[in-house]
């Protein structure tokens, strides 16, 4: 696994370095900063690619080909309880054989980049400075327990093994890592603004990873269905100054 | 007894039977609050309190109306003669839970407080009797309020039994408001339940009301019971396919209705923000049943419905493979329904979304698990594994058997195909929701622990297991959408159907593949990466078939001359929808992207893009191709077109705009959302989008309605089709070829052979030589008046005994009682048949094979992929998570008890095949030669006894198998306590050796039956087929074991 990902570093590179904002209707969308949108872009324009060409051509055929009065066409001379001719040009058939194939390998090379992307190589996890957050769901609400010490807006210190409860501080610009486990059922924290997305899941620990680049207040939903508190089970997202001056923050 | 009127008054007995049944569902433990929660048997404390109607509860100071706003004094009093209390001398003496449906109550803070939504006393609260409470009426007086207490009578700390002091008891009460003229409840307090139920209720009662209206028309003069009641028994016993199709129709139509109306109930909810038009927990409810619905009660049985009617026309068959088992499928999915709804009724339908995900659905929550009827709904679901089953092994082996001459493999029509391929995705990967669905049901009922975490359940089982299924089971109800619009593009545009050979590779492909990316549902779920990147590369590889069959749809109607009726409409409607579902399908597989997709509102258009603009415009277009076929009229056209415009754009208007909610975070499955979200205004277009296309279904109702009776007749082709099912009469006779008829085939296919599929049929093979005549000499099998009224009593007995499973023994008894009954007249109906004419198979591969034969072989497929996914699931809780050492500890090592009956075991079930096969030589020998024993002796001199013999003998293995099985459950049990609570091993190999118990019980009540018609002499060479088919099942189950018990009892 890992000797893939060292290929793939480059494409991973030029695709990060499309990473921007995205708007649709003037609204602001989500997932901003993050590999989400120029993988959305790709994938949609490789839709739109073979949709209107899909639609374009079904758009002909029908107009093309159709029947202008009732008078009845037999090019194949189709008759009851008998198997018509059987039509087929081979090389048209290969080349929509071909012709997907070649895209679907293409678009599964661009995703591959994803993986290296959202779950990053164990060994060099270790290496980054990472503010790590325990993060345990219960019906319904987040429990996060911090392993570094942070600052609040309003100047409160919340400590290293200190808990906050339906909210939570991180800080800009360095990669937050949260350890998500939860005590009764499945839960999945969802921060769409990141566009990060892992399930809580009893007894195990599942791991959680985004890079806030500018300060404020997001929303993070639940996005398994755990009971009747599913849609109450919201935290905030506050992000803050980073108190190490090693990691900026994108402020505009 | 006369046939016709002992089966009146059976079928009576049934319908009493089910009455009973249904009037005693409200009656289970799943009433709001009920007697299941430990919080009401008064304090918390008090887990082990007995209910008693000793103890007397009363709430007394309740005024006769109240006045919005006003406070009232209350005094609870809990009285018991056989337990007098003494005030605060000796402790504690009594407890309470007061709850209230409006207003605010409250007590002497240190003797009550607020827990759970209710009052309870404290701790010092615990020494009374008597407490006095406030209550504070609601602004809204136009309401009427209820009060429920239980209380506790308690012996006092003096008394140190554990529970012999403590009773308790519960009363309700309920005050009106003055403000509520004529004590009606207010249309806004209505219960959304109750709502629903009275919907389904009323459109019952209409149907009922229009079905009497048209009997009345149809014949003034004899109107009355008799022509009813003769109608309705014919529809209870047909196992015609056509009647079957029929009611398969009807039924998924209903469901239709009521999965829509479940949906636009809830898109109310949604169309503002912050809404409360229905409460979280009827909501949850509300899209759990919608979904299931959609998906096993409309999409599968209108799939059913079609293959059932279409099928044996298309391959010139006169019926299904076996009509019996076809109507059992159906009943069984029937009654599946009562129980899958059954949690309704209580106000606590299951809650559990149609994927079920444990611990919620196994009862795991910490603040709130999932409503009682979740177990009522799980047993259900189980039912329509069934179902599906038997469907399936029909279709199955009717494709592989039935085919008339002429519609070989590569001559077969593509609708027919797509079934073939469909069913087999559904045959294979439908034991693994069983399995899973099992699991689910023995957590909630007999307390097994696959997904109870804190003993160690493994939550990840229940999804690998049914995405299993899950996935394909999109194809499953895709893949026939795809046939249907092969055929509607290919009469339409008057032309064959482009790259026919292709389309059936791909659907083969599309078969194959889709087994393969299950995964793709749990990206989120924790998965090793490298697993992700393998679903990601198999889930995108299912577009490449896709993509082809798409393209081949588009070269058919090139150089075509294509006419539009309304079923071409919904084909071309279907081409367009279907190709952007497939496209935001591509999305999905993309881990980058589906941390971000999984679980929003882009997951909901998504599929609904492939299912409802997939599968239901397929099943749309099928519903206008061959409403003609099925009644002899077309529908009206007009009506259709209007259908089709104000469907497609209300569709695509309601589910097009969910892109942008997934997109912009909304997540699925979310009672409310809050305005700053920015979502509102999206689903206010949703919801409105939504009642229209509703309401363009009911256009569609209405013309099938209008039609039936004022349709323009259609004649045998009103399409110019080419299948064979346009060669027959609209509608087609019954049985519904009077000769098996000959499909020809286009001069120009000269040299098309089918390849390596014909290099297999039976002629390379030196098969029979075949005479495709001989089967339609003597056809009372297929024979209209061969009702039979066995399966409707089959389905409803496994209906009850699931039921009484789940909730009393009694109705599990009577259950048991129907399935037997039910036995024997599928037995008596055997006994009175010619069992010597057998059905050989048609067509390669199998031609010459008794077509019961192929039909056991497709079963024991299913029953592999039984075993084969308890036996995945056992080695995934023992290879990957905690398999507790309490197994080697208590079982395989010490215990010489467990390993001897395993091993005895071992060998009486090998012995016990042995002794069948012996039973199948005797008597399928031309001439019987008795053997002799080691003197020299003749045993078992005549064929009768020799077989009868045989079979008892493995009749008495059998049972010391189940016998030593018992004893050796009871040592492990009670001596080694070692049971089915107490870990994940012990849940593992209760349930899996206890399934292969099962089928070893089912296999012994059929060799009953075999014994007895051995015993009268039933059995020769001509007939000896059937115990070669039951051997087959009796070897499986041996097969099992061996595989059984070297991986418990010895590994």
């Amino acid at each position: 696994m890992m000797s893939f990902d060292e290929g793939l570093k480059p494409l991973a590179e030029t695709l990060n370095n499309r990473i921007h904002s995205h708007s649709i209707g003037g609204k602001e969308m989500p997932a901003e900063y993050t590999i989400f949108w120029p993988l959305f872009e790709t994938f949609m324009f490789w839709s739109i690619v073979v949709g209107v060409f899909t639609f374009a051509l079904l758009l002909y055929l029908v107009i093309k080909f159709r029947s202008g009065d009732e008078e009845y066409d037999d090019p194949d001379n189709i008759k009851v309880g008998v198997f018509p001719v059987e039509r087929h040009n081979i090389q048209l058939e290969i080349a929509w054989f071909a012709g997907p194939t070649i895209l679907i390998l293409w678009i599964t090379w661009i995703a591959w980049q994803s993986m290296v992307t959202v779950w990053v190589d164990p060994v060099e996890l270790e290496e980054r400075d990472q503010f790590e957050i325990h993060v345990n769901g219960a019906q319904w609400g987040w429990d996060f327990e911090y392993t570094e010490s942070i600052t609040t807006e309003d100047g409160t210190v919340i400590g290293v093994g200190d808990s906050t409860i339906g909210e939570v501080w991180v800080p800009c610009g360095q990669e937050i890592k949260f350890n998500i486990t939860t005590t009764d059922v499945i839960h999945a924290p969802f921060i769409p603004e990141y566009g990060a997305k892992e399930d809580a899941v009893p007894l195990v620990n599942t791991y959680m990873y985004f890079t806030p680049m500018e300060n404020g207040t997001y929303i993070m939903y639940c996005a398994e269905f755990c009971g009747d508190g599913h849609s109450v089970m919201l935290s905030d997202v506050h992000v803050v100054d980073n108190p190490n001056d090693n990691f900026e923050c994108n402020n505009v | 007894m006369n046939f016709k009127t002992g089966l009146r008054k059976r079928s009576f007995a049934v319908l009493v039977v089910l009455a009973v049944a249904l009037f005693s569902i409200p009656e289970f433990g799943a009433a709001p609050g009920g007697i299941g929660s430990g919080a009401d048997k008064g304090c918390i404390c008090h887990n082990e309190a007995i209910p008693s109607s000793d103890t007397i509860v009363t709430l007394t100071g309740l005024p006769s109306t109240f006045n919005a706003s006003t406070e009232y004094l209350l005094v609870l009093t809990v009285e018991n003669a056989e337990l007098p209390g003494s005030q605060a001398t000796d402790g504690r003496n009594g407890g309470f839970r007061l709850l209230t449906s409006a207003g605010e109550i409250s007590g002497d803070a240190e003797l009550t407080k607020m827990m759970n939504d209710g009052l309870t006393h404290t701790e010092a609260g615990n020494d009374f009797r008597t407490w006095n409470i406030t209550w504070t009426a609601p602004a809204n007086d136009a309401q009427t309020v209820e009060f429920t207490v239980h209380g506790n009578a308690v012996s006092g700390d003096a008394d140190t039994t554990a529970n012999g002091g403590e009773l308790w008891n519960s009363a309700s009460y309920s005050v009106s408001g003055a403000g509520l003229s004529g004590g009606i409840i207010p249309v806004e307090q209505s219960d959304p339940f109750a709502v629903l139920m009275a919907a389904i209720t009323m459109a019952i009662l209409l149907m009922f009301a229009g079905l009497v209206f048209a009997f009345y028309r149809n014949d003034p003069d004899n109107f009355g019971l008799e022509p009813f009641w003769l109608w309705l028994k014919g529809w209870l016993t047909t196992t015609d396919h056509k009647g079957v199709g029929t009611l398969y129709f009807v039924y998924s139509f209903f469901f239709f209705l009521v999965g829509g109306l479940l949906a636009l109930l809830f898109r109310i909810q949604l169309a503002l923000p912050d809404n409360d038009f229905i409460p979280a927990d009827q909501y949850n409810s509300f899209f759990t049943l919608h979904g299931t619905t959609m998906i096993f009660l409309a999409a599968m049985p209108m799939i059913a419905a079609f293959a059932n009617w279409i099928i044996p026309l298309q391959i010139g068959a006169k019926d299904l493979a076996f009509p019996r088992v076809n109507a059992m499928g159906f009943w069984m999915i029937f009654f599946s329904s009562f129980l899958i709804y059954a949690g309704v009724a209580t106000g606590e339908g299951a809650d559990i979304t149609w994927v079920m995900y444990p611990p919620y659905s196994s009862d795991g929550g910490s603040a709130g698990a999932a409503a009682a009827g979740t177990t009522l709904f799980l047993a259900g679901i189980f039912m329509l594994a069934i179902s599906s089953t038997l469907s399936g092994v029909n279709f199955i082996a009717t494709i592989f058997t039935m085919r008339a001459p002429g519609v070989t493999w590569m001559k077969m029509p593509l609708f027919t195909w797509s079934i073939l391929v469909a069913n087999f995705m559904l045959y294979i990967s439908l034991p693994a929701l069983a399995v899973g669905t099992l699991y689910l049901l023995l957590d909630r009922t007999i307390g097994t622990t696959f997904f109870d975490v804190s003993l160690g359940g493994d939550p990840l089982l229940f999804q690998h297991l049914f995405w299993y299924f899950g996935h394909p089971e999109v194809y499953v109800v895709i893949l026939p959408a795809f046939g249907v619009i092969s055929e509607v593009l290919a009469t339409s545009a008057r032309r064959s159907i482009f790259g026919y050979r292709s389309m059936v590779y791909a659907l083969a492909g599309i078969g194959i593949v889709g087994f393969v990316v299950w995964g793709h549902h749990m990206l989120t779920s924790g998965m090793d990466p490298t697993l992700r990147f393998i679903m990601m590369l198999t889930t995108m590889l299912v577009a490449i078939p896709t993509g082809v069959k798409v393209f081949n749809w588009l070269a058919t109607l090139w150089g075509g001359s294509l006419v539009f009726k309304t079923h071409t409409l919904w084909a071309l409607g279907f081409i367009v929808t279907f190709t952007m579902g497939g496209l935001s399908g591509m999305f999905f597989p993309v881990v980058g992207m589906d941390t971000h997709f999984h679980d929003t509102y882009f997951v909901v258009a998504h599929f609904h893009y492939v299912l409802v603009g997939g599968t239901m415009f397929g099943m749309f277009s099928a519903i206008y191709y061959w409403y003609p076929k099925a009644t002899g009229r077309k529908l009206n056209e007009r009506l259709g077109i209007l259908h089709f415009l104000v469907g497609f754009i209300s569709y695509n208007a309601t589910f097009w705009p969910m892109h942008q909610l997934g997109i912009m975070g909304m997540p699925r499955r979310y009672h409310t959302y809050g305005v700053e979200s920015g979502f509102g205004e999206l689903n206010m277009i949703i919801s409105i989008s939504a009642f229209v296309f509703g309401l363009s279904t009911l256009i569609l109702l209405w013309n099938m309605i209008y039609s039936y009776k004022k349709g323009i007749p259609a004649g045998n082709d009103p399409w110019g089709g080419w299948s064979l099912e346009w060669s027959t009469s609209s509608p087609p006779p019954t049985p519904s070829f009077h000769d098996i008829p000959v499909q020809g085939n286009d001069p120009a296919n000269e040299g098309h052979d089918d390849g390596f599929l014909m290099r297999w049929g039976s002629k390379e093979r030196g098969g029979i030589e075949m005479n495709y005549g001989n089967s339609n000499e003597h056809d009372d099998h297929h024979d209209d008046h061969h009702g039979s009224i066995a399966p409707f009593i089959a389905s409803a007995g496994t209906m009850l005994f699931l039921y009484g499973f789940i909730e009393s023994w009694a109705i599990l008894i009577i259950g048991v009682a129907v399935l037997g009954w039910s036995i024997s007249i599928w037995w008596k109906e055997d006994l009175a048949g010619d069992g010597s004419k057998i059905e050989y198979a048609l067509g390669e591969p199998f031609g010459g094979i008794d077509i019961r034969k192929v039909g056991m072989w497709v079963f024991l497929m299913s029953e592999v992929m039984v075993f084969g996914s308890l036996f995945s699931a056992y080695l995934r809780i023992r290879l990957s998570s905690a398999w507790v050492e309490e197994y080697a500890a208590h079982y395989i090592t010490h215990s010489f008890m467990t390993l001897l009956p395993g091993a005895i075991n071992t060998f009486a079930l090998i012995l016990s095949s042995y002794t069948v096969v012996l039973a199948l030589k005797a008597a399928s020998a031309p001439e019987y030669v008795a053997p002799k024993n080691m003197l020299g002796k003749l045993i078992m001199p005549d064929r009768r006894r020799a077989i009868r013999n045989c079979l008892i003998i493995t009749l008495l293995l059998g049972t010391l198998f189940l016998i030593l099985k018992l004893y050796e459950w009871n040592h492990l049990i009670y001596d080694e306590g070692f049971t089915i609570h107490s870990s994940l091993a012990g849940s593992v190999f209760y349930v899996t050796t206890g399934t292969h118990g099962f089928h070893v019980f089912v296999g012994l009540i059929f060799i009953l039956y075999f014994i007895y018609k051995a015993h009268i002499g039933g059995f020769g060479p001509e007939n000896a087929q059937a115990i070669e088919y039951y051997g087959l099942y009796w070897h499986f189950v041996d097969l099992a074991w061996v595989i059984i018990f070297p991986a418990f009892y010895l590994y």
